[in-house]
């Protein structure tokens, strides 16, 4: 049995989850600027406590996996959020110089090595540098963090079946993000069809890897089993899948205002969902944290990301010259 | 001339088709539009609404099952969005697909459309900006079209589909909104299917485009007009059948020739015209030029990315490179 988070650290998880709020809000609202290459972003608004419970989880040497919905998990790693974002527009001062973008946001220097857009993409790979650190006796864990559309590519099942196989030490979590099924958003792209399972545990057990399905807007709980699974990984016990299920951000709901957590929140997606205004509610009945600290907390994490953002606007893009660099003959 | 835009005219020729053929389906939930024009093919789940089956996110296994329902009585469309991700269902559609009317000596067809999203349509970077016509070129048994006029949508799909090919359909995300000057009919007399379409007549220098490329040349040409170039645009409109003779008969007239595509350099698309073109000892004046992206990854950066798309500026540069 691990631990429960103590104090510090929960203040700690809120730190880096409002840290990613206040970043996918400003995406969010800077989206259909001219200057915002693409117009689209695909924000991690309702997940903070996966990306935050898992990071911190973590060691400095595990190496971490995402997907085109990456930009909480490089924050909730460390990630300076005005190289973050300078990324994502496309300037030099980002953390791929502006070659990867909002699709591809990773921080080899992070022990993020790549990231791939597509569907599923990832995850072979992140098996692979499972494979590296039980082939060279490295304690470390490899961690792909992946959405649940990734269980409707053949890829998952090849992927998992090698891990399980070769008892890798990689920590498999599954964002479901669309649970429960009946929730799912008809937004999402090219009409979704969905995994005819809604037992995603099951489909990992059936391949021999130990599976837990944790509320992914709980931080605490995301936490707990993602010590557990890096545990079984670096001590040779192999693969272990979670599922962090979370409700799918409805969007077009603006700037979160903190004090909804003891206050009246607009919908019921904040009221029931919101992984922030959870924590913050729970770190305000107790009884060493008041509503002034909180609101503080957020007013210097809002003053970060308007740094980040002016950090972002003022750097320049690479020359067009520089197209050529890093391509071989 | 059709007074509809480009994607009007390719939803108003899939409905056409599906309401003369109830054996055609749709896989992939009408995805003609892409994430950007994502509507684009509501009017054909309206009209349809049991023949569009809408699919998980499983590429190879929805390409597959085209292949199999082809062969045995239905005329699947598969639209896979964004053209990149046809490379996760690379084994039917490059290794299954169009061996299968060989390898049976013609008894078994497979009469299948796989429509698909290529270009660089900005700030797709690297796996959103796929061009993967030439590769396609490469795979003999498959038909390959590149309709880039609202009218050549309307008039190419239906040969398309009764030819009872695996067919491929390149299309771009940027020409959603094209309605091009000028048709494929010369005349009055409609461009037979698989032959190459004079958009513009000229004496000067053969422009040789097809798909986003004939859009850009047009304008590219008459921008060279204003400047005393009289330039011929040869659009291939399909890739597959591949019509040299056009092509070798307007080089051999104005003896220069430039051909834009999309396609990286090497071994693309402009690499197959060149080398017919020197194959049939054309005797050009200056050597041809080829307007190609560069063989480089598509970076997210938009003066990169710019700096690397086959526009209408370097199409002219490259026609007044050959005078
Ligand atoms: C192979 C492939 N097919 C389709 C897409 C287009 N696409 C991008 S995100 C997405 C949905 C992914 O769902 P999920 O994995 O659950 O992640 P979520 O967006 O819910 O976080 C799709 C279909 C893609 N990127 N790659
Ligand atoms: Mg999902």
């Amino acid at each position: 049995m691990t631990p429960p988070l103590p104090n510090e650290q929960l203040w700690e998880a809120l730190r880096r989850m409002l840290l990613i709020r206040r970043f996918e809000e400003t995406c969010d609202a800077i989206s259909h600027e001219p200057y915002f290459p693409g117009h689209h972003t695909h924000l991690y608004i309702g997940q903070e406590a996966t990306g935050a419970g898992v990071a911190m989880a973590l060691e400095p040497e595990d190496v971490v996996f995402s997907t085109h919905r990456n930009h909480g998990h490089t924050l909730s790693r460390g990630a300076d959020p005005g190289r973050a974002l300078a990324e994502i527009l496309g300037k030099a001062t980002g953390y791929c110089r502006g070659r990867a973008g909002t699709l591809h946001g990773c921080a080899p220097e992070l022990n993020m090595p790549y990231n791939s857009a597509i569907v599923g993409g990832n995850l072979p790979i992140a098996v692979g540098a499972a494979l590296t650190a039980k082939h060279q006796g490295l304690s470390r864990a490899s961690v792909m963090m992946f959405g649940d559309g990734v269980m409707e590519e053949g890829v998952f099942y090849e992927s998992i079946n090698l891990a399980s196989l070769w008892q890798l030490p990689i920590i498999l979590v599954c964002e479901n993000n669309a649970w429960p099924k009946e929730d799912i958003q008809t937004s999402q792209p090219e009409g979704r069809g969905s995994l005819a399972t809604k037992q995603l545990v099951n489909v990992a057990e059936t391949f021999g890897i130990p599976a837990i399905a944790v509320d992914g807007a709980d931080v605490g709980s995301v936490y707990d089993a993602t010590v557990a699974a890096r545990q079984r990984a670096v001590s040779g016990g192999g693969p272990t899948f979670i599922e962090a299920r979370t409700r799918g951000w409805p969007g077009g709901t603006g700037k979160t205002d903190l004090s909804w957590a003891w206050g009246e929140p607009p919908t019921p997606w904040h009221r029931r969902d919101d992984a922030v205004l959870r924590l913050a509610a729970e770190l305000e009945r107790s009884a060493t944290t008041s509503q002034k600290q909180l609101l503080e907390l957020d007013s210097r994490v809002s003053q970060t990301m308007s740094e980040a953002l002016q950090f972002a606007m003022d750097s320049p893009y690479p020359p067009a010259e520089e197209a050529y660099a890093n391509v071989w003959p | 001339m059709v007074q509809m835009t480009f994607g009007e005219a390719k939803i108003a020729a899939v409905a056409q088709a599906m309401r003369q053929d109830e054996r055609v389906i749709i896989i992939g939930g009408a995805a003609f539009g892409g994430h950007r024009y994502m509507t684009l093919g509501a009017p054909l789940v309206q009209e349809f609404p049991k023949r569009v089956y809408a699919t998980p996110i499983a590429e190879l296994g929805y390409v597959g099952v085209a292949v199999g329902a082809a062969m045995t009585g239905l005329r699947p469309i598969v639209t896979v969005s964004t053209s990149s991700f046809v490379y996760e269902a690379w084994p039917q559609i490059i290794n299954e697909a169009p061996n299968i009317y060989y390898m049976t000596a013609g008894q078994t067809k497979v009469p299948m459309m796989v429509h698909l999203l290529t270009g660089i349509r900005t700030a797709g970077a690297a796996q959103h900006s796929a061009r993967p016509q030439a590769m396609f070129m490469q795979t003999p048994g498959l038909q390959i079209i590149s309709p880039a006029t609202a009218e050549d949508a309307l008039v190419m799909v239906q040969p398309a589909l009764d030819s009872e090919r695996p067919t491929v359909w390149i299309d771009h995300a940027l020409l959603m909104e094209e309605d091009i000057r000028g048709s494929s009919s010369v005349q009055g007399q409609q461009t037979a299917f698989g032959k190459a379409a004079i958009r513009r007549a000229g004496k000067d220098v053969t422009l040789v485009t097809y798909g986003i490329t004939t859009v850009r040349g047009l304008n590219a040409a008459e921008r060279a007009a204003a400047e005393g170039i009289d330039v011929e645009v040869v659009d291939l409109r399909t890739l597959c059948p591949l019509d040299r003779d056009t092509v070798l008969e307007s080089a051999g007239r104005t003896r220069r020739l430039v051909i834009a595509d999309e396609c990286s350099l090497t071994c693309g698309v402009s690499a197959e015209i060149a080398a017919s073109v020197a194959e049939a000892g054309v005797d050009l004046a200056k050597p041809l030029k080829r307007m190609n992206t560069p063989d480089v990854p598509i970076p997210f950066s938009p003066l990169e990315e710019q700096e690397l798309i086959p526009s209408e500026d370097k199409i002219l540069a490259a026609l007044r490179g050959v005078m």
